[in-house]
């Protein structure tokens, strides 16, 4: 994978264990500044727990994870604190804080953060929900809005701070057809006019396509594929191609098929 | 040989956990009060920590005041109702007062100020913040770099801990005034003079200690009420569960620290 000094994202040999449970292996993967990464793999492969290493929101079992040159394995908790601040994550849910406001809750991270008076936090908060296309909406609950709706606010959440990278988890998940579309062409706007770094991860590949410069196929804790949209379309790596086609027959099923069969049967008691 | 260490291994685990458990609470509480100064140093976010705070003292203590009142004024009733007729028969049901008196500002007051905003303002806490953990909102916050400790449960915990105190001073006098009421009824005792016994036999140190365990009660149940919540796994019935779990467990905490106060007051002649 290429090792450019242009990298703001720089995994080394990442381990992730829970228990006895190995999760990742021995993990190393290069996101350039202001690049669209999609992070693909089906359930249990350990994106979200790559995401949650790059978020810091825990440490990796062994390996490094440099962000723009510094690394936040490294890093006290204080330190750990003042990362968080320099990139945003939009949680699957959205993850709105339910007793505030949309205005408030983007205000929330200005106020927590900065020394800014409440004027120029309105007026912070105003641009970000313009943004997300949710100035009409702010001063409603997240109870009051619809699911894509409360997406939008939670990227107008995490954009607060202007991130240098933002983590988005399963943006798709949960959403109808015409609000995928919704925030996959704000997630690629927002790229595009901030030039902000982006990783995603997903499993739907139609959005996948939609928005990634690059793609990286995860299995099994390890990386399997990396290449742009179309050389991952074409490719003819067959657990890829079974991946991305979305189809029945393939090394993924074969495997889980007999994995499971062989294990009940042998596992002792049943 | 299962038969033996089976047993054996189940209370040893019950144990480790219950002693894990009290250990956990007894950091929650330190962090809880390491990190309240900064509420009040603290120039950013102070505003929303207050308007925080100040929610919270509404909710745990103004909401409850109707229910404690109820509660605490029908045992002053009973406990009269109960006590005095024995008490005529040594011809001195007049003592009546200075019974309910150092009864409720000693240990009815207090404790059972705290066992009704155990099931008020407790489970109401654990629920709260266990939908915030199911929802991403604790995870959120942290990739906001907002501490949990210092945004949720610092406010929670410091107004338990204020309207207890509160709480246990109202549920005191209305407790007395229940007492009076009904002994006028029964021994027509005038309305002055059982004041006047109340007064003369209710002590400093009675009425501070009292307000001293209701304290430490408040700061137990709202610790505990977040500790269960933060601790939420596994969607809605992971907060059923901490909710029940929180009251259940506040309440025996309530009644062993309850009685450890006692031993120690009692020993110390107070």
């Amino acid at each position: 994978m290429d090792n450019t000094p242009d990298n703001i994202i720089e995994i080394r040999n990442v381990t992730k264990q829970f228990g006895s449970t190995k999760v990742l292996h021995d993990l190393s993967l290069d996101v350039k500044r202001g690049e669209r990464l999609v992070m693909l793999g089906g359930s249990g492969a350990g994106k979200s727990t790559l995401l949650n290493l790059m978020a810091a929101e825990t440490r990796p079992t062994s390996g490094t994870i440099k962000i723009d040159g510094t690394d936040i394995c490294a890093m006290s908790d204080g330190q750990m604190d003042d990362y968080r601040k320099t990139m945003g994550v939009l949680f699957q849910s959205g993850a709105l804080f339910n007793s505030l406001t949309l205005a408030e809750n983007i205000a929330l991270p200005l106020q927590e953060h900065t020394d800014l008076d409440q004027s120029t936090i309105d007026t912070i908060v105003t641009m970000k929900l313009n943004l997300v296309g949710l100035l009409a909406h702010a001063d409603k609950y997240p109870s009051e809005i619809s699911g894509g709706m409360k997406k939008r606010a939670g990227l107008g959440r995490a954009l607060a701070l202007d991130p240098k990278v933002i983590f988005y988890d399963e943006p798709s998940a949960g959403l109808d057809p015409v609000s995928v579309t919704e925030i996959d062409k704000l997630m690629v706007d927002l790229n595009e006019t901030t030039g902000v770094t982006t990783v995603v991860i997903t499993h739907e590949m139609t959005s996948a396509f939609r928005i990634a410069t690059r793609l990286v196929l995860l299995d099994q804790g390890q990386f399997v594929a990396d290449g742009s949209p179309d050389e991952m379309k074409q490719s003819d790596n067959p657990l890829v191609h079974q991946f991305v086609h979305g189809l029945l027959a393939g090394p993924l099923t074969d495997r889980k098929d007999t994995t499971a069969y062989h294990d009940a049967l042998l596992k002792p008691g049943r | 040989m299962r038969y033996i260490t089976g047993p054996i291994t189940t209370l040893g685990e019950r144990a480790i956990s219950t002693v894990a458990f009290i250990g956990q609470l007894g950091l929650l509480i330190s962090a809880t009060f390491g990190a309240s100064p900064r509420m009040v140093v603290r120039k950013r976010g102070r505003r929303l920590a207050w308007r925080n705070f100040a929610f919270q003292l509404h909710r745990v203590g103004v909401k409850s005041i109707g229910v404690v009142m109820l509660v605490t004024f029908a045992i002053g009733v009973i406990l009269s109702l109960q006590i005095v007729p024995i008490l005529e028969q040594y011809g001195a049901g007049d003592q009546i007062a200075s019974i309910i008196g150092i009864a409720f500002f000693r240990e009815l007051g207090p404790l059972v100020g705290a066992i009704v905003l155990t099931g008020f303002a407790g489970a109401s806490i654990a629920a709260e913040i266990g939908t915030m953990a199911v929802n991403e909102e604790l995870k959120a916050l942290r990739s906001h770099a907002i501490s949990p400790v210092r945004f949720l449960v610092v406010p929670r915990v410091l107004a338990s801990m204020i309207m207890t105190t509160c709480l246990a001073v109202l549920s005191s006098i209305m407790g007395v005034l229940g007492g009076m009421l009904t002994t006028r009824a029964v021994i027509d005792m005038p309305y002055r003079a059982y004041l006047d016994l109340t007064f003369d036999m209710v002590e400093t140190t009675d009425i501070v200690t009292g307000l001293v365990k209701a304290a430490v009660f408040g700061v137990l149940i709202g610790a505990l009420a977040c500790q269960h919540g933060l601790a939420v796994r596994g969607g809605a019935s992971g907060v059923g569960s901490a909710t029940t779990r929180t009251v259940v467990i506040s309440i025996v905490a309530l009644t062993v620290v309850d009685l450890g106060f006692t031993a120690v007051f009692y020993m110390l002649g107070w």
